[in-house]
């Protein structure tokens, strides 16, 4: 080895005098701060930043009026929650009609028909779940009907059969009486998967987690829980606890985008705009988590960019709120509706009474409203007029025959 | 050897006179240029000088010297403003020159090789670096290091007919 050979070339790579001169004087001078390197790595990330963020936030910051809600046109609403819309709806007056009816406005109700409280005692204990809505179709049937005795127990509990839901403590489980497998309700089928559903609302105890989209009876009476996708490890882990908790073999699952909490929270937003946002207040009808298909429907009397620019901020995705705009359907409202109010009919405020329509809209001089005026007379029980004393025209008195003692086999 | 402060930037006068012949001949053999070996030789140190590092050894500071050398190295040599103004001529026309013969003859074989080869041999023989301290200057594995150090002997054995590069 050269080694000599290496180390005298060594030597003589020096560099030359006046570099070293020139280094010398470089040394000298202060020192010239040097870019910090996080600086230039934080512009290069500030301008990734501007770049990859800047179309969600131009997304985010521009006009909603750009940004509309889809929506589908109805005709002739009918106004019902659809089947399996079993959570709570919201709305003003509209949803109201809705929603279930309590035991005692029930129990008023029929009394207001003509029901005696033995045939109220018995229809209640058979469990339907009447609601407003229901009720008022039923008597607009009835009072349309040929016999003499429309409100009579056997029609309620046809009617009931074929349109109400069986309150069982879970979810409503439809009573078509021609379901496959002849599923009625109280047939074993519905009540599993109802038992089902409620072991599951125990363990959620209130609480939905972010995997849980809602659940529902299918027609065969068997729950359906749907299992939020994302969410979902695809492991089976999800549909074994949920076997785990019902202890039952016969609940099937279903994927779908939102959790229940999700979709409880946007109900949230809807209940809460009527109040903050009264343009928005002025069309929303009605609106409920329909847990089968995995949203909210939301029903608008009328529609305009307003609201649907609002819609598009909370449903971005446009699909976690199924929007419907219609009209309902018009019933025959004589005179009095003669008005654009009246023909443009609006659900929210417009509700169908028994014997007639009444329009909040065009209000009833007071001396022709009967119930206006009640005559005084302390002798009276309360069942009783006094038509001698009322001061309304001859077309708006009461019957002239005691309505108390009134047959309809007379 | 004197102990020298750590820290870059004091004690320069020390620093460049240990560390000048080791960054000026690493510079030489990877450009092959006095000029360029003189430029690199300037910012290396200057860099040194307003890094503001604390090293952990000597042989940390001689590291860092090294691989900052081969880094200047490259961007002289690279430098587009270089290859457009610097004639292809150049080198041929002022090549670096030994007292010797038999050292410029040396110098042309080791020219002659491949850069990957070139590095290992110059840092194994002139600086007499083990190959893990060359394998850390050239950020390569130390089996790399010396597969090219066989070839590149293998190479200048056959180019100097075995008179220099004895094991």
């Amino acid at each position: 080895m050269n080694k000599e050979l290496f180390n005298s070339m060594q030597k003589q790579m020096t560099p030359s005098p006046e570099a070293q001169t020139a280094l010398s004087e470089k040394l000298a001078r202060p020192i010239k701060k040097r870019p910090v390197p996080w600086i230039k790595y934080g512009a290069i990330a500030a301008c990734a930043a501007l770049v990859l963020g800047a179309f969600p936030l131009y997304q985010t910051m521009r006009p909603a009026g750009n940004l509309l809600h889809s929506y589908v046109t109805v005709d002739n609403l009918t106004g019902y929650v659809q089947e399996n819309a079993t959570t709570a709806t919201g709305g003003s007056e509209g949803a109201v009609r809705d929603m279930g009816m309590t035991p005692e406005d029930l129990t008023a109700a029929m009394l207001d028909a003509g029901y005696t409280q033995e045939e109220i005692d018995a229809y209640q204990s058979i469990g339907y779940q009447m609601t407003w809505d229901n009720w008022w179709k039923f008597v607009h049937q009835q009072e349309n009907s040929e016999g003499d005795d429309p409100f009579n127990l056997e029609d309620l509990k046809l009617f009931s059969q074929k349109e109400l839901y069986v309150s069982t403590g879970a979810l409503p489980a439809p009573n078509t009486g021609d379901l496959p497998g002849g599923a009625y309700v109280g047939d074993v089928p519905v009540q599993m998967g109802a038992e089902d559903y409620q072991k599951l609302m125990d363990r959620f105890n209130g609480q939905y987690p972010d995997w849980y989209g809602g659940a529902y009876l299918d027609q065969s009476g068997w729950l359906v829980v749907q299992l939020v996708s994302s969410k979902d490890p695809g492991d089976k882990t999800l549909e074994l606890q949920v076997l785990d908790w019902t202890g039952s073999d016969t609940v099937m699952f279903s994927s779908c985008k939102y959790s229940l909490a999700q979709l409880s929270e946007l109900m949230d937003q809807l209940n809460a705009l009527p109040d903050e946002d009264p343009n928005c207040g002025g069309v929303m009808a009605g609106w409920g988590i329909d847990e089968e298909a995995n949203r909210i429907e939301l029903t608008l009397t009328a529609v305009n960019d307003h609201i649907l620019s609002v819609l598009a901020r909370l449903d971005p995705d446009d699909d976690a709120i199924y929007v419907q705009v219609g009209q309902r359907a018009v019933v025959d409202m004589g005179d009095v509706v003669n008005t654009d109010s009246a023909r443009t009919e609006d659900p929210a405020v417009h509700h169908v009474m028994p014997g007639g329509i009444t329009s909040p809209d065009i209000p009833v001089p007071e001396e022709k409203d009967p119930i206006a005026f009640e005559p005084f007379d302390e002798n009276a029980d309360g069942a009783h007029y006094r038509r001698d004393i009322l001061a309304l025209p001859e077309q708006n008195q009461p019957a002239s025959q005691d309505t108390a003692s009134y047959s309809p086999q007379s | 050897m004197e102990a020298l402060p750590l820290r870059a930037g004091g004690e320069m006068d020390a620093i460049i006179d240990r560390y000048q012949d080791t960054v000026y001949g690493l510079a030489l053999a990877r450009t092959g240029s006095r000029a360029d070996a003189d430029d690199v030789f300037q910012e290396v140190f200057l860099a040194y000088h307003q890094s503001g590092i604390t090293f952990r050894s000597e042989e940390h500071r001689k590291a860092w010297l090294l691989r900052t050398t081969i880094n200047q190295s490259r961007r002289v040599t690279s430098s587009s403003w270089r290859q457009k103004t610097v004639p292809l001529s150049e080198r041929e026309d002022t090549p670096v020159q030994f007292q010797e013969p038999e050292e410029n003859e040396v110098w042309t074989a080791l020219q002659n090789l491949a850069e990957d080869y070139r590095l290992p041999i110059y840092l194994f023989y002139f600086q007499e670096l083990s190959t893990q301290e060359i394998a850390k200057a050239l950020a390569i594995r130390p089996g790399a290091v010396r597969m090219r150090l066989t070839r590149g002997r293998e190479q200048l054995r056959e180019t100097l007919k075995g008179a220099y590069f004895d094991e």
